[in-house]
């Protein structure tokens, strides 16, 4: 059979047909996360012993009546043995390395307990505890940080411990400045709020020295624009899969608060010199705001003075106003040589015990809130601050948002901007030596040439993605 | 040109010999700083001398003359003519040269029946890791071997004025035959503001009591066990009440002192590990600043100032 040339546009447009449809089946249905079951009549057999290997971060100080962590956990273990006699629990501190080690020879714990979740799409062994958790038991956990976990619709960890970041006030110093402390610690405060709160307290203390008296006090201005633009519509840099979230606007409108901010006496442009002393200070009545710290530091101040008040930062808008939290959470992870779905409803039956009860309600004594909603209020009693701050920790539930640890690659990357571009920005914009507007495009341009920038899918594929979520 | 040559080769050889020269005479200074004579213990000669001799080792003298009821007193630290004519008599009275100088033969006359002789109930050395616990209060050092109580000496420890320094300590130094106060074996350690160690003594009835200058004193015949055991590096922890140092000021990397130990004991109890309190701010005490600092989001800079003070409840 002879060849016919008029065959050429017939063959290549089958090519690119299968082409196309390859990568479609490939994109979208190979890279597609396997649906993850578990039989629900699934038991824990009481005839059958089981070892759980349990890794945890370290916590310093006392836990209650516990000299320290580690013999918390041994009563909270004892406690479980209890009621789960051949369910045997290992336990032990643990630092990165061991378990950047135990993850590459593919032999992580049966627990872990960390201020973060590992990404389940890089490391197969984990597995999602939520399967685990009947609707009430579900309920019963804040939900924020659960949220925060769900990925493919499962939940990967069981939230423990919430810590929110927060700035600390004198609250004697902020009243006589005509502060509304009830309604700033239930609603908020937007920016104009907080700035004219800062000018008040300017002319309060105008007759004082700015050295002695620094009316706002952030570690690093750096943090303070960081600080400010989360609560311009912008939860975060990037988003877990790596785009640039930062908009024009957002940099921009920020920047210009944080310059009006300068312009009142009370902001510290260089915090150095009160590295050290800063609380002493706040105890002192010397400095009426100091941000950003964290409940353990306010619970372990409370004993110094009951006048200290955690703060939310101010907002731009009450539609946008969030508040920043670090979750501990507790993950799953199957082991390569395969026990049994027994054995991960064995751990993951201890997982629940560790986030809920009085394991939970004791994270309140290391200065963190409980993310059992059930524990709650015996967490909260037991940080054991003033009651007006009590009513912040259970705004900060309700305004609380968390986002998932990055990948370790975008972490990096982060921080390298930061480092290279926003630091040296911040610092040339506050010592004027760059405007508004070229901080604003320095800052744009440098993240859209680092970081990938969120588009809608368009084109074909764009059509036929939409067209797979519209069914699938 | 071969003349300058070796001229050449001359001024490179000289150099060359030069730097050795000194680099052994920097060695030997090294050596000889390493050998310097213990804070703790005198192996001086005592005698009536003008001007007078005083120091902690004539009060040891009169009280123990005291305690014989050789000399009435009182325990002024001074030898004059009242103390030597005492120690003339007690020579006379051992069937020593009543001289009234006051060598090694008188101070093992004084020791009388508290005689280097005592049984010591010898035992192998042990097979496991050797640590040592030193209780100022009950006056004992214990070896321990892999954590198990191996055996337990009796001691004598620095008296209220000059204590024995509080805290986690290594051997760093052994040597024999130093003789007169320090016995027969000397095993130095590593505090930085004195040079103290555990060794024998030619006073054997101060074991069990306070009444050192910081030093711990054993029998010879138990210092001489221990000697056989324990090697450069070995643990030894001192235990005792730290309460009444105050820890003030700013503390920054690189200080050294008795305050040093407190902080870095009152660090480790709030969870924050700084190593072996040693008295020496170092690198594990900054780290462990640093980690105080980070878990309460203060600015990290590893110096402890009043913020960290008011963190560890020392203010």
């Amino acid at each position: 059979m002879k060849f016919h040339k008029t065959f050429i546009p017939l063959i290549l447009f089958i090519a690119v047909l299968i082409g196309v449809g390859f990568s479609f089946y490939s994109k979208l249905v190979m890279e597609r996360p396997k649906r993850i079951t578990i039989d629900p009549t699934l038991q824990i057999d009481p005839d059958k012993e089981y070892s759980i290997t349990v890794w945890d971060y370290s916590f310093p100080g006392k836990v209650g009546e516990f000299s320290n962590y580690s013999e918390f956990v041994a009563a909270i273990i004892s406690e479980f043995r209890g009621i789960y006699p051949n369910i045997n629990i290992s336990f032990r501190l643990f630092d990165e390395n061991e378990l950047k080690d135990s993850l590459h020879k593919e032999e992580p714990p049966d627990l872990l307990c960390a201020p973060y979740i590992l990404d389940p799409n890089e490391n197969r062994l984990m597995f999602p505890i939520g399967l685990f958790l009947n609707e009430d038991e579900k309920a019963n956990y804040e939900v924020f940080p659960l949220e925060a976990v769900r990925i493919d619709n499962m939940i990967w960890a069981l939230p423990r411990w919430i810590s929110p970041t927060l700035w600390l006030g004198n609250a004697k110093l902020l009243r006589n400045a005509g502060v509304d402390l009830e309604g700033v610690l239930t609603k908020g405060w937007t920016w104009e709020e907080f700035h004219n709160t800062l000018v008040e307290l300017e002319k309060k203390t105008s007759h004082t020295s700015t050295q002695e008296y620094g009316l706002l006090l952030p570690y690093y201005p750096l943090w303070l624009f960081q600080d400010l633009i989360l609560n311009n519509g912008v939860p975060a840099m990037l988003s877990t899969d790596g785009q640039f979230l930062w908009d024009e606007t957002s940099v921009r409108d920020t920047a210009r608060f944080l310059k009006q901010l300068q312009e009142t006496r009370g902001f510290c442009r260089e915090p150095e010199p009160f590295y050290g002393k800063i609380l002493h200070l706040m105890l002192t009545d010397k400095i009426a705001i100091m941000g950003r710290t964290n409940l353990p530091l306010l619970k372990e101040l409370a004993n110094n003075s009951r006048e200290l008040l955690p703060l939310p930062m101010p907002h731009n808008s009450v539609k946008e106003w969030r508040i920043q939290t670090d979750v501990f959470y507790v993950s799953l992870f199957k082991n390569k040589r395969e026990k049994g779905d027994d054995h991960l409803k064995a751990a993951a039956e201890f997982g629940k015990f560790l986030t809920t009860g009085k394991a939970a309600a004791l994270g309140g004594e290391l200065g963190f809130l409980s993310a059992s909603r059930l524990d709650q209020e015996a967490a909260i009693k037991s940080i054991n601050v003033s009651p007006l701050a009590e009513t912040f920790l259970y705004t900060c539930l309700s305004h609380g948002i968390t986002s998932i640890n990055l990948p370790q690659e975008l972490q990096e990357k982060e921080e390298k901007f930061t480092k290279e571009v926003l630091l040296p920005a911040v610092k040339e914009l506050l010592e004027e030596k760059s405007s508004l507007e070229e901080f604003t495009v320095t800052i744009i341009d440098e993240g859209k040439e680092r970081f990938a920038v969120q588009e809608k899918p368009n084109g074909s594929f764009g059509f036929f993605k939409r067209l797979y979520e519209r069914f699938f | 040109m071969a003349k300058n040559k070796f001229l050449f080769l001359k001024v490179v050889l000289s150099f060359l010999l030069l730097s050795m020269i000194l680099r052994f005479v920097v060695y030997a200074l090294e050596v000889k700083s390493e050998f310097k004579v213990p804070d703790c213990e005198s192996n001086r000669i005592l005698q009536l001398k003008d001007p007078l001799m005083t120091g902690y080792d004539v009060i040891e003298l009169e009280e123990r003359m005291i305690e014989l009821g050789v000399y009435s007193g009182p325990a002024f630290g001074v030898y004059d003519y009242r103390l030597a004519q005492a120690v003339t008599a007690f020579q006379g009275s051992k069937e020593l040269e009543p001289n009234g100088i006051v060598g090694p033969e008188t101070w093992n006359a004084l020791a009388g029946e508290d005689s280097e002789d005592r049984p010591t109930n010898a035992k192998p050395r042990p097979k496991g890791k050797i640590t040592l616990t030193i209780h100022v209060n009950s006056r004992t050092l214990t070896v321990y071997s892999d954590g198990e109580v191996y055996k337990r000496y009796p001691i004598g420890v620095g008296k209220a004025s000059t204590p024995t320094p509080i805290g986690e300590w290594k051997i760093v130094h052994k040597s024999t035959g130093w003789g007169g106060g320090f016995g027969t074996r000397w095993l130095g350690l590593n505090i930085p503001w004195g040079i103290y160690g555990i060794h024998g003594t030619n006073k054997p009835w101060s074991i069990g009591r306070a009444e050192s200058h910081g030093c711990i004193r054993m029998h010879n015949k138990d210092v001489e066990e221990l000697f056989s055991w324990i090697t450069v590096g070995t643990e030894v922890d001192i235990i005792g009440d730290i309460s009444h140092i105050q820890v003030k000021d700013n503390l920054s990397p690189g200080r050294t002192g008795k305050d040093i130990v407190k902080f870095q004991m009152i660090l480790r109890e709030a969870g924050f590990n700084p190593g072996r309190a040693d008295g020496r701010y170092g690198q594990q005490t900054i780290d462990a600043i640093k980690s105080l600092q980070r878990y309460y989001s203060l600015p990290v800079t590893g110096i402890a100032g009043p913020d960290e003070f008011i963190l560890l409840k020392l203010k």
